[in-house]
């Protein structure tokens, strides 16, 4: 069974044969596969071939996960490597695609990866880099930062 | 030109909260100062009680959170346990990732001290008249409590953070307890009462202080830091080596109004006995007895009331160092170094109530000595019950100045981690408590009464 080949079609008309163990990882797929299982050629009208090739590059990885600590281990150190590849305009796309696709791991792995992105940055460089807009007046800012004037802030980094 | 893709206010509502929720804690203020909605975001209850959740497992994923003071700054660490046996790389494990920072000039104070509960943390302020704060970090909130005036005559010499528990309620009513020293009182010359303990509590909700007759026990001393567990406060004590009256034969009678004096000797068979303001000597019909056994003290919060002494699953000696932590969130660890050994040996509770204890040993560290030319003095700790791995905290005998954290596992693993310089060379790195979140409010004091939720 897990020797069936799928070919998956993205909005751009490119086309990806993959086994049905990896294209099962996509939940929008297995769906499908569940409703209709003669199916074998699916098309997915929200994704990119770009994009989805990553998609299934990861799902390919993940196809068997082992409990293992070792395993976890090197997975996780793949994944990083994985989410290095990428920058910030990419990631949203993959974030995107990872939620139509259903690919929680990949969502949770993206979203985390955002998040400690954010995490080095100034308010002003968050908005510079995710395109956010500033709808504060400069006193409403002032106020939101005095709120929070007990907060953790970046550690100083000792002296060497 | 940014494509439809490029912006983060182009992903769905719940996207922009699954990535949001993932923020490091450090992050909040920047986020939340970011625009409109995403501070509004972290007012939402759900939306608060995801994020802790995320942090919460990441922190049992990942990495732990600990609070720590070095000098008069409040530090967030990180301490990463993952692969850390394996790695020689240890600087990267133990990391200062955060530091309370004020942006108000009239709470630029420093801090002295800090107690903590469940999230928050009471901080006394490094002042001539000590103010007292308390805060959530999380929110970044504080409250600061008024102290009442109690004049020269006595001085308060412990603070601790808790709350009642409420039946079929999840709300928390918090107090802060305060245990004071008063001076003796003369007359005449004649010591009419000694130098004794006051216990009072301050309730959130009433916004006032209040004694409570709680006194545990009149000859007991508390020492190391307390631990906050379940809304209450547990300490390590012992009884103090004077006032044993009992060995001084037809002196006792008195005793009611005698008290030892500070001169007193405690290597050879005499003590100074201060009798109506003169010095007495009497003999002591047996041999002062060697230092009196540690043990675990709790204060309940929601009775008022401290618990009977709770034993500790190894007897200590003179000069051995015995530290209490807490291990996530719900269990207690003491730790035991031996002065002569260094050997250290760590203890988890499989079962704490204020009024009963039971231990399992997790940990041994042998051969210390070897690695080790002397006993961690406080030895403030963090232990991962997991790894069986300990952090110690404390200073580099070397250099006096450098704070350092010591790694150590069950095989003799050791492994020392540089944390950076302190100013003051007697002090060490005080390890406050191991750090969980929370989304706890504090209400601000109105006229109607203040009380967190």
């Amino acid at each position: 069974m897990s020797s069936n080949k799928i070919v998956l079609t993205s909005s751009d008309g490119e086309s990806f044969e993959v086994e049905e163990v990896v294209a099962r990882k996509l939940q929008i797929v297995g769906h499908m596969l569940e409703d209709d299982c003669v199916i074998n050629e699916i098309p997915l009208q929200n994704v990119t071939g770009d994009i989805l090739s990553m998609v299934i590059e990861y799902c390919k990885t993940h196809v068997d996960e082992e409990e293992s600590e070792e395993a976890q281990t090197k997975l996780k150190t793949w994944d990083e490597e994985f989410m290095k590849k990428f920058d910030i305009k990419t990631l949203l796309q993959i974030i995107l695609a990872a939620n139509y696709l259903n690919v929680k791991g990949l969502l949770d792995l993206v979203s985390q990866t955002i998040a400690d992105t954010i995490k080095d940055y100034t308010p002003e460089q968050i908005r510079e880099v995710f395109g956010v807009e500033n709808d504060y007046t400069e006193e409403e800012e002032a106020e939101v930062r005095k709120e929070n004037a007990w907060a953790f802030d970046e550690a100083d980094t000792p002296k060497p | 030109m940014r494509d439809s893709t490029t912006a983060m206010s182009d992903l769905p509502q719940d996207m922009v909260e699954e990535v949001l929720s993932r923020v490091p804690l450090t992050s909040l203020r920047a986020v939340r100062t970011t625009c409109k909605s995403w501070n509004s975001l972290f007012k939402t209850r759900s939306f608060t009680r995801k994020h802790i959740r995320k942090s919460r497992a990441a922190t049992k994923k990942r990495e732990c959170m600990a609070i720590m003071m070095i000098d008069s700054s409040v530090y967030l660490m990180s301490v990463n346990f993952r692969g850390i046996h394996n790695n020689d790389n240890v600087e990267s494990f133990i990391n200062r990732k955060g530091k309370f920072i004020s942006l108000n000039n009239v709470d630029g104070v420093d801090i002295s001290s800090v107690f903590h509960s469940s999230g928050l943390l009471l901080c006394t302020t490094k002042e001539e008249n000590s103010r007292l704060m308390v805060l959530n970090p999380y929110r970044g909130q504080t409250r600061w409590i008024q102290p009442i005036d109690h004049g020269g005559d006595c001085r308060v010499n412990m603070y601790a953070l808790g709350y009642e528990k409420k039946e079929n309620s999840r709300r928390r009513c918090h107090k802060i307890l305060r245990s004071m020293e008063m001076k003796p009182i003369f007359v005449d010359d004649y010591e009419i009462c000694g130098k004794r303990h006051e216990y009072q509590i301050y309730n959130f909700k009433s916004d006032s202080w209040n004694d409570i007759d709680v006194t545990p026990n009149r000859d007991i001393r508390f020492y190391g830091h307390d631990v906050s567990l379940k809304g209450n406060t547990y300490w390590l004590v012992r009884r103090a080596i004077n006032w044993e009256p009992l060995r001084f034969g037809r002196q006792e009678r008195c005793a009611g109004r005698v008290r030892l004096g500070a001169q007193e000797r405690f290597g050879g068979q005499e003590r100074c006995v201060r009798f109506g303001g003169q010095a007495r000597y009497g003999r002591v019909q047996e041999q002062v007895r060697t230092i009196p056994e540690i043990f675990l003290l709790c204060f309940d919060f929601t009775t008022e009331i401290f618990g009977p002494r709770l034993r500790l699953p190894f007897k200590s000696r003179f000069g051995d160092s015995v530290t209490l932590s807490s291990a996530r969130e719900e269990q207690l660890s003491v730790l035991c170094q031996r002065y002569d050994t260094l050997q250290m040996e760590i203890w988890i509770s499989s079962k704490i109530e204020p009024e009963a204890v039971l231990w399992n040993k997790l940990l041994v560290a042998v051969n210390m000595k070897t690695l080790l030319t002397f006993p961690f003095k406080h030895g403030n700790f963090f232990v991962d019950v997991r790894k069986k791995v300990v952090v110690v905290f404390a200073k580099d005998r070397k250099k006096p100045r450098r704070c350092v954290a010591y790694v150590i596992g069950e095989d003799g693993y050791l492994k020392k981690v540089d944390l950076g310089e302190s100013s003051d060379e007697h002090g060490d790195p005080v390890l406050v408590c191991p750090y969980v979140p929370s989304s706890v409010q504090i209400k601000q004091a109105t006229p109607r009464g203040n009380h967190i939720d």
